[in-house]
């Protein structure tokens, strides 16, 4: 069978030099010239250089759109929450009721005697706090602002080190996904 | 004579599993040299564009495992081509800021005169964002161009096999691919002047 190419209005300018549709099958490797176009595009410095250009855009618009497409992707799996697992939650919760059954019968006398012990130690608990808190000096505030800043710094190296491996990994499987 | 065209397109089965690193390498250079030109702003001839060319083969082959599975080989060894006639003309640009350097003889620290070869946070975010504004301007473009570029550059397809997909002429196809891409030049031109 023979093989199909490009229209010669599509290959050749009037000036001698090939088109741009042609310059653009050469840069994509698509086998779609005369050995006529071909000849000429491995001699002519100028149309070498218009396809060595093309390729280098060919390649821009490749890499913009498998990168958008993953953007994309990692954005509309963002807007799109994942619904609540009603089933997994009512079954969790009956599982839950079924393991307390046995302590409710105990469950009034339970609550009087907490009741009882929360009245008892809270002022004990309380006092404790008012002094501890009279008892700190400005080291001691130095030290903790110091502490809560490193749990902080801790917290948002975390959240960091998280969010561009998402992208990274939706990036990876859109370009193995996608792409031939 | 050498010719640009593959046997593969963007199969990349066709071109490299059965043939040897020779066959390879003569099929794969003329694109290769070609963009090499292209960057450095040489002729096709000129020996920075030769040992570019044999460098961008070279790593081409010799890392030819790190390909993923369907991944197009084109346009990866079009990146290796760009990436080693980048690091050229870097390295040209740091011979030429030493030679001025060593004219005005400048009595500064060498660290300061030094050219830091890899880009810097500024030239990262303008890639992301022309990156970004590449695709912004594909999705702009109308419903014919816009089709034709995402299935050759995303889904990995032939001229021919989105011609019979879309039932148009193969000159369409070439003609929307090659439109496309010169009307996302022309944006970014725009955008950037």
């Amino acid at each position: 069978m023979k093989k199909e190419l490009l229209p010669r209005e599509l290959v050749w300018q009037p000036d001698g030099h090939l088109f741009d549709t042609a310059i653009a099958a050469l840069a994509d490797g698509q086998d779609l010239v005369s050995p006529e176009a071909q000849s000429h595009a491995d001699m002519c410095e100028q149309c070498a250089r218009r396809i060595g250009e093309e390729a280098l855009a060919s390649l821009a618009v490749r890499e913009a759109l498998v990168e958008g497409q993953a953007h994309a992707l990692v954005a509309s799996s963002r807007r799109q929450p994942r619904p609540l697992p009603v089933g997994a939650v009512m079954g969790a919760l009956a599982l839950a009721a079924a393991g307390m059954a046995p302590v409710i019968q105990d469950l009034p006398q339970w609550a009087t005697e907490t009741t009882v012990l929360a009245a008892r130690v809270s002022p004990v608990l309380l006092r404790g706090a008012i002094a501890a808190l009279r008892g700190i000096d400005s080291s001691q505030v130095v030290v903790v602002s110091a502490a809560s800043l490193l749990v902080v710094a801790l917290a948002s190296f975390v959240a960091s080190r998280l969010a561009p491996s998402r992208v990274a990994s939706a990036y990876r499987s859109s370009k193995e996904g996608v792409v031939q | 004579m050498f010719a640009y065209r593959t046997t593969t397109a963007q199969n990349p089965a066709a071109l490299v599993e059965d043939r040897t690193h020779d066959e390879q390498a003569a099929i794969l250079r003329p694109i290769v040299r070609a963009v090499v030109a292209a960057m450095l702003g040489e002729s096709r001839d000129h020996p920075d564009v030769e040992d570019c060319t044999h460098e961008a083969l070279r790593r081409a082959i010799e890392g030819r495992a790190r390909l993923r599975e369907g991944e197009p080989m084109r346009p990866w060894v079009v990146g290796i081509a760009r990436h080693v006639a980048l690091d050229a003309r870097r390295s040209r640009q740091r011979t030429r800021a030493r030679t001025v350097a060593e004219r005005e003889d400048d009595s500064s620290p060498a660290i300061e005169r030094a050219v830091d070869p890899s880009p810097g946070p500024f030239d990262q975010m303008a890639d992301a964002e022309l990156r970004r504004r590449v695709f912004l301007a594909v999705g702009q473009l109308p419903e014919g161009p816009r089709t034709a570029m995402t299935l050759f550059h995303l889904d990995g397809l032939a001229y021919e096999e989105i011609a019979r997909r879309l039932g148009v002429p193969l000159g369409t196809v070439a003609t929307w691919v090659t439109r496309g891409r010169k009307t996302v030049a022309l944006a970014l031109r725009e955008v950037t002047s």
